[in-house]
C-alpha cells in the first residue's frame, strides 16, 4: 500500500470520526451544575456560533485533500489536508474561547429547566465547553494525514514538482477562500436550513419535507400563495425584459460599431449605468416616475401612476434595461469587430443591402456571444428582487412582489427562515432547470 | 539613579492617573436616522462632554436595519452593543426569545434612574413577569396636523375650535372647501397601521390577541374603523393611494395631514403655517392617538460588566433629564417627567400628549407579535379601501400572522 493510499485512508478517518466527536458543556447555576453533551455533527447544524462555520470549511478540504490523494497527488493532498488541520484547530480553540457560547446555551438551559432551576439567561454567564477524546482524535487524524502525504524535498526537482503543483492553487486561493466562506457554506446551510423550522434565533429543528409539503400542496396556507404569486411575477418579468436586455444592447453594440462621431463618448455613456447600484439606480428612476412631481407625467402630460399594473411592469422593464444594457453590449461590440470584414464584402458583391448582411452574416457569427448572454440574462433576471422591491413592494396586491421578495421577507423581517429556504431552494431549481435546457439547445446549437 | 527612579516612579502615577480617569466605553445604537439622528448625535456629544467618567459610541441606523442586525448579533454574541434604543412593541418578544437582560433596578437608582420619574404608561409596559426591560425615552404619537393658512382662506376654522376633528367633521370642511373651489386634498391616507390603530382604539379596547399569541382583529371594531376610510375614499375625501402625502402637505396641497409628532421640525422647515390636534375622531370625548415609545434596553450580553451597566444608567439619566432638546429638535415628548415642568416645553404644539389628565388618550399596543403584524398589516395596505372587501383583507393579514407562528 502507498504512502498516499494510506494518507487517503486517514483522511476518510477524520471524516467518519469527526461524526463521533462532540463536546461536553456544564454550566453552573444557584449551585447546581448541569452537564450535556452535544455531537459534532449536531452543533455544525446547530446554525449560531460564529466558529462554527470553520467545521465545513475543514471537511471540505479534506474531502479534497482525499480526492486529491487517491489520484496519488500527493502534494496538493498535502496542501488540503494543511489547511484542513489548521480550520479544525482554529475552530477548536475559537469555540473554546467563547465564555458562554450561545450554541451551547440551548441545551443547558433546557437541562436547567428539567433540573426545575429558575434563571434568568444573565445567571448562565459561563458555559464550560470541553472537547471529547475523538475530537483530539479528528484532530490528530488531520495532522497525521499532512504528515503522511507530505512527499520529500530533498531533491530540487521535487521542490519544482511541488511549486509546479501548488502555484495554481497560490492564483486562486484569494477566490477560493471567499467562495468557499460566502458561497459554498452558505448554500449548504440554506440548504439544510430549508428543511428545517427556524427563527433564526433558536436551533433549527428538522422536519423533513414539510415546508415543501406546504409550499406545493396546502393550498390555504399563505406560503403556497406567496410561492405561487411570487414564481408567476418573476417569470413574468423573465419574458417581459429578458427581450430587451438582449435586443437593445444589440441595436446599441450595432449603432456604434459603424463608428459614428463620438463613438467612444456614447460607449462610455451607455455603459456608465452598469457601475451604479441598484439602488441608486431604481431611486434615480423612482423620481423620473414619481406620478405626482415625476418628469414622466409633468412633461408628457401623462396622469398615469407609473407604480401600478400594468404600467409598473413597463418601469421595472425600462429599469433594468438601463441597468443591464452596458455590460451586454461591451460582449456584442467585441464580436462584432471580430467579424471577418471579407463576408461582408462578399455578401455586398452579391447584392446583400443592409439588413440581409445582418441576417445572413451578422447574426449567424453572433451565434455564441447571443447564447451565452441569453443564459446569463435569464439567470440574472430570475433574481429579479432590488428594482420591484423598491419601486412597488407589496402594494398593489402583491402585484409585483417577485419571488425574492418573499425569501428576504420571510427570513430577515418575519424570521420564517426554514420555509424561506425552501422557496429559495424552489427557485434555485427552476433557474437550474432552465438554464439546463437552455445549454442543452446551445449545445445543439453550436453542433449544427 | 535617583533620576531613573523618579522617571520610572513619576510614569507609573501617571499610568495610575490616566487608568483611574479612563471613561468607560458605552456603544449605543439607535434607530434614528436623518433629522433625528443628527439631533440625537447631538444629544450624545453633548453628554460626552459633559462627564468624563462615560464616554458613548453613537452607531445610528434605521429602525428595520437594527430589528434585523440585533437578532444576528445577539445570537453570536459579537459586538453587542451596551445600549440600545428600541420601540416599546418588540420589547415582549425580545423579552420572549431571551434576547434581553433586564434592569437591576437597584443599580440604575444608584445613577438617578427611577420608576418614578418617568411616564408612567409608558414605564409599565416593559414590566414583564416582575422584571423591568425597557427605560422609556420619549412617546410618540400619530396626530393631526392643519394647514392654518388654507383653513383661513376657506373659512373652516370652526372646525377645529374645539380642538379636535371628527370624521363628520373631515366630510363637512372638506364639502364646504371645495364648493369655495378648493381642489387639492382634504384628507390622506397616510401610515396606515398608525392611523389605523388609532382609530381602532377608539372602537374597542386596543387590543390585538385574545390569547396572546393568535391575532384577533377580525372584529367589528377594525371593520367599522376600515369601513370609515372606505367611506371617506368612496366620498371623494381621500383620492389617491401609495402616495408621497408628506409632500403635498409640504407644498400646501393638503388640508388636513394624518402624522407623527416627530415630522413637526420637517413642517416648520416647509414654510407651512400648521396646527396641531389628536388624531381625527367619531366623538370628541373618546380621543384616542396611536403612541409608540423609544426605549433605552440592554441586550443580552454575557461579556457587560457591571460598571458597565452602571455607565449605561448614568447616560440614560442623563438622556431623560436634558430630553428638552428632544422635544425641540425632533418634535417628541419625552418620557422624563420633569420635562413636563420646563415653560419651554409647555408652549411646543406636541405638549397636550403629556398632560397627565390627557394620559388616557395615548394607545399603546403590546403584543408579542408586533413584527409579523406590522408586515401582514402593511402589506395588505389601503387596499381594502378599494382593491378587496374588508373581510377579506381582515383574513388575510389574520392567516398571514398565524401561518408565520405556525413556521417560526
Amino acid at each position: 500500500m502507498t504512502r498516499s493510499r494510506i494518507a487517503a485512508l486517514l483522511a476518510l478517518a477524520f471524516i467518519v470520526l469527526f461524526c463521533f466527536s462532540g463536546v461536553t458543556a456544564a454550566a453552573t447555576v444557584k449551585e447546581t451544575t448541569v452537564t450535556i453533551g452535544m455531537s459534532a455533527p449536531k452543533l455544525l447544524f446547530s446554525l449560531s456560533s460564529a466558529s462554527i462555520l470553520l467545521i465545513p470549511l475543514s471537511l471540505c478540504a479534506m474531502l479534497a485533500a482525499f480526492i486529491a490523494l487517491i489520484q496519488d497527488q500527493r502534494n496538493v493532498g498535502m496542501l488540503f489536508a494543511g489547511i484542513s488541520f489548521v480550520t479544525f484547530a482554529l475552530f477548536m480553540l475559537l469555540f473554546s474561547l467563547e465564555k458562554a457560547n450561545s450554541a451551547l446555551y440551548t441545551p443547558i438551559s433546557a437541562a436547567l429547566k428539567e433540573a426545575e432551576v429558575s434563571f434568568k439567561k444573565r445567571d448562565v454567564s459561563r458555559i464550560d465547553a470541553s472537547f471529547s477524546p475523538v475530537t483530539y482524535a479528528t484532530l490528530i487524524c488531520a495532522a497525521l494525514t499532512t504528515i503522511l502525504a507530505k512527499p520529500s524535498f530533498r531533491t530540487d526537482s521535487a521542490r519544482r514538482i511541488l511549486r509546479r503543483d501548488l502555484l495554481p492553487y497560490a492564483y486562486i486561493a484569494p477566490h477560493l477562500f471567499f467562495f468557499v466562506i460566502f458561497f459554498v457554506t452558505p448554500a449548504i446551510y440554506g440548504v439544510y436550513a430549508a428543511f428545517t423550522k427556524w427563527d433564526l434565533f433558536s436551533e433549527p429543528v428538522f422536519i423533513g419535507l414539510e415546508n415543501f409539503k406546504t409550499l406545493l400542496f396546502d393550498s390555504s396556507n399563505t406560503y403556497y400563495r406567496q410561492l405561487r404569486n411570487g414564481l408567476l411575477n418573476t417569470i413574468k418579468f423573465v419574458i417581459y425584459a429578458v427581450p430587451f436586455c438582449i435586443v437593445v444592447p444589440l441595436s446599441l453594440a450595432c449603432a456604434l460599431n459603424s463608428r459614428p462621431r463620438g463613438s467612444k463618448l456614447y460607449q462610455a455613456l451607455y455603459y456608465l449605468p452598469s457601475l451604479m447600484s441598484i439602488t441608486t439606480v431604481t431611486l434615480t428612476w423612482r423620481y423620473v416616475f414619481n406620478p405626482d412631481y415625476g418628469i414622466m407625467n409633468k412633461f408628457f402630460g401623462s396622469a398615469s401612476n407609473w407604480f401600478t399594473p400594468p404600467y409598473s411592469w413597463i418601469v421595472l422593464v425600462v429599469v433594468t434595461v438601463w441597468w443591464c444594457t452596458g455590460s451586454t453590449m461591451v460582449i456584442y461590440q467585441s464580436a462584432l469587430a471580430s467579424i471577418p470584414q471579407d463576408q461582408y464584402e462578399a455578401a455586398a458583391v452579391d447584392g446583400a443591402g443592409t439588413i440581409q448582411k445582418f441576417i445572413h452574416v451578422t447574426l449567424p457569427n453572433m451565434r455564441y456571444p447571443l447564447m451565452y448572454t441569453l443564459v446569463t440574462t435569464v439567470v440574472a433576471q430570475f433574481n429579479i428582487y432590488g428594482q420591484p422591491d423598491i419601486l412597488m413592494g407589496f402594494t398593489n396586491q402583491e402585484a409585483n412582489a417577485v419571488l425574492l421578495m418573499y425569501v428576504y421577507q420571510n427570513a430577515v423581517v418575519k424570521q420564517v427562515a426554514g420555509m424561506s429556504s425552501a422557496m429559495a431552494l424552489i427557485l434555485g431549481l427552476c433557474i437550474m432547470a432552465v438554464s439546463f435546457v437552455q445549454m442543452r439547445l446551445m449545445v445543439r446549437n453550436n453542433a449544427d | 539613579m535617583k533620576k531613573t527612579l523618579a522617571f520610572v516612579l513619576s510614569l507609573v502615577l501617571l499610568l495610575a492617573a490616566s487608568s483611574a480617569m479612563a471613561a468607560v466605553e458605552i456603544d449605543y445604537w439607535s434607530v434614528f436616522t436623518g433629522a433625528d439622528g443628527a439631533t440625537m448625535q447631538s444629544m450624545v456629544d453633548a453628554f460626552n462632554a459633559s462627564q468624563d467618567e462615560v464616554h458613548v459610541n453613537h452607531t445610528p441606523m434605521t429602525a428595520d436595519d437594527l430589528y434585523q442586525k440585533i437578532p444576528l448579533t445577539v445570537q453570536t454574541g459579537t459586538s453587542v452593543p451596551d445600549v440600545a434604543v428600541v420601540h416599546i412593541e418588540r420589547i415582549p418578544d425580545f423579552v420572549e426569545k431571551e434576547m434581553l437582560y433586564s434592569y437591576d433596578l437597584d443599580l440604575i437608582a444608584e445613577a438617578g434612574v427611577k420608576e418614578e420619574n418617568y411616564n408612567s404608561s409608558a414605564w409599565a409596559r416593559s414590566d414583564i413577569d416582575g422584571e423591568h426591560y425597557g427605560i422609556p425615552l420619549d412617546v410618540h404619537s400619530y396626530v393631526t396636523y392643519y394647514n392654518k393658512d388654507l383653513f383661513d382662506k376657506y373659512d373652516l376654522n370652526e372646525f377645529v375650535e374645539d380642538g379636535v376633528l371628527t370624521f363628520d367633521e373631515i366630510k363637512a370642511l372638506g364639502d364646504k372647501a371645495r364648493a369655495a373651489g378648493w381642489d387639492g386634498e382634504i384628507f390622506d391616507l397616510g401610515w396606515m397601521r398608525a392611523q389605523m390603530l388609532g382609530y381602532y382604539a377608539q372602537l374597542g379596547d386596543a387590543t390585538l390577541t385574545e390569547d396572546g399569541i393568535h391575532p384577533a382583529i377580525n372584529n367589528d371594531a377594525m371593520k367599522q374603523a376600515m369601513q370609515t376610510m372606505k367611506d371617506l375614499w368612496e366620498g371623494g375625501y381621500t383620492t389617491v393611494k401609495n402616495t408621497d402625502y408628506s409632500s403635498k402637505f409640504y407644498g400646501g396641497e393638503l388640508l388636513v395631514w394624518s402624522e407623527g409628532i416627530w415630522m413637526k421640525a420637517a413642517v416648520v422647515d416647509a414654510g407651512i403655517n400648521f396646527g396641531m390636534i389628536p388624531s381625527v375622531c367619531y366623538d370628541p370625548s373618546n380621543i384616542k392617538n396611536w403612541t409608540s415609545s423609544h426605549n433605552f434596553v440592554q441586550f443580552a450580553d454575557e461579556n457587560r460588566t457591571e460598571e458597565e451597566d452602571l455607565a449605561v444608567a448614568k447616560f440614560v439619566n442623563w438622556m431623560g433629564e436634558n430630553s428638552i432638546t428632544w422635544a425641540q429638535n425632533a418634535g417628541q415628548c419625552p418620557a422624563h417627567l420633569s420635562i413636563n415642568d420646563v415653560e419651554e416645553f409647555k408652549d411646543m404644539p406636541q405638549a397636550f400628549l403629556a398632560d397627565p389628565d390627557r394620559a388616557d388618550e395615548l394607545a399603546i399596543y403590546s403584543y408579542q407579535y408586533w413584527g409579523l403584524f406590522d408586515t401582514a398589516f402593511s402589506r395588505v395596505g389601503w387596499d381594502f379601501v378599494d382593491a378587496i372587501s374588508i373581510d377579506d383583507a381582515l383574513v388575510q393579514i389574520e392567516q398571514e400572522i398565524n401561518d408565520a407562528i405556525a413556521a417560526q
